[in-house]
């Protein structure tokens, strides 16, 4: 789980900096896909997108904004299929996201379909 | 790319298609990501004896509801928290530290991307999460990992 800074993410859509955002992304991503190791994953749109939902009571709760109140917060996400946390490591070390924020790596259970 | 073989069928659902063809976008399905956050309470339930069939059931039955209604187009359980490990390079130098990145009481559990209309969709699926009463659920709009 690639986690971002608000000022690392805004780079995304600036007119500048983007390119050299992208770019990186890209380079990473293909780069997991020629490992052949992507199982699942996503880019995310910036956190003032989200919305987070609760029910009590029986009663639907509806916030703008994220779960996590948080300085960097996720900005993408990879399920990748390697043998061991070693390898995932270096995986997650790899991307643009490890230099600029932080990675989470998680095990996963096997996916539901 | 051969594993996109396994999402193809869940991320163009026939009816999205079929709309699209006759021109009418505001019916296009955009990604949407749902983060199921669970409380301590519910990770503790998923190897107990007594909560943990009917925690899982209750995930699986989730899954299918959205598989049936064609909009699935991934998802996955995750380990707590505390088997995580967070990762940065810092002027060449790899860190890793134990745990989650974010501690709360109240911590990711899953993911489910879907493919649905416009954010009321997402946000009607994301209350029939079954922890959206003892955790909390996020709808993130999505896009699609570029060359995917």
């Amino acid at each position: 789980m690639f986690c971002e800074t608000e000022s690392e993410a805004a780079k995304a859509n600036d007119p500048v900096l983007s390119g050299a955002y992208w770019g990186a992304w890209g380079a990473y991503v293909e780069s997991v896909e020629k490992a052949g190791i992507f199982v699942s994953g996503a880019g995310l749109q910036p956190p003032h997108t989200a919305t987070t939902l609760r029910i009590r009571d029986g009663q639907r709760h509806v916030q703008d904004g994220p779960f996590a109140d948080t300085k960097e917060q996720l900005g993408g996400f990879f399920v990748i299929n390697v043998p061991d946390l070693d390898t995932a490591l270096q995986w997650a070390a790899r991307s643009p996201a490890a230099s600029a924020g932080s990675v989470e790596v998680r095990p996963v259970l096997p996916p539901m379909k | 790319m051969k594993l996109t073989g396994k999402f193809s069928l869940a991320a163009l659902p026939l009816a999205a298609l079929l709309i699209g063809l006759a021109g009418a976008p505001a019916l296009r399905a955009e990604p949407y990501t749902i983060f199921l956050y669970e409380s301590d309470a519910d990770f503790a339930a998923r190897a107990d004896a007594q909560r943990g069939p009917a925690y899982w059931a209750a995930f699986a039955a989730y899954g299918d509801k959205l598989k049936a209604a064609g909009v699935l187009r991934g998802g996955a359980a995750l380990q707590p928290g505390a088997q995580a490990r967070s990762v940065q390079v810092r002027t060449g130098q790899r860190a890793v530290t134990k745990g989650a990145f974010a501690k709360s009481p109240i911590s990711l559990g899953g993911y489910f991307i879907i493919d649905v209309p416009n954010l009321e969709a997402a946000l009607s699926w994301a209350e029939q999460a079954p922890n959206a009463a003892s955790g909390a659920v996020e709808v993130r709009p999505a896009y699609p990992v570029p060359g995917m």
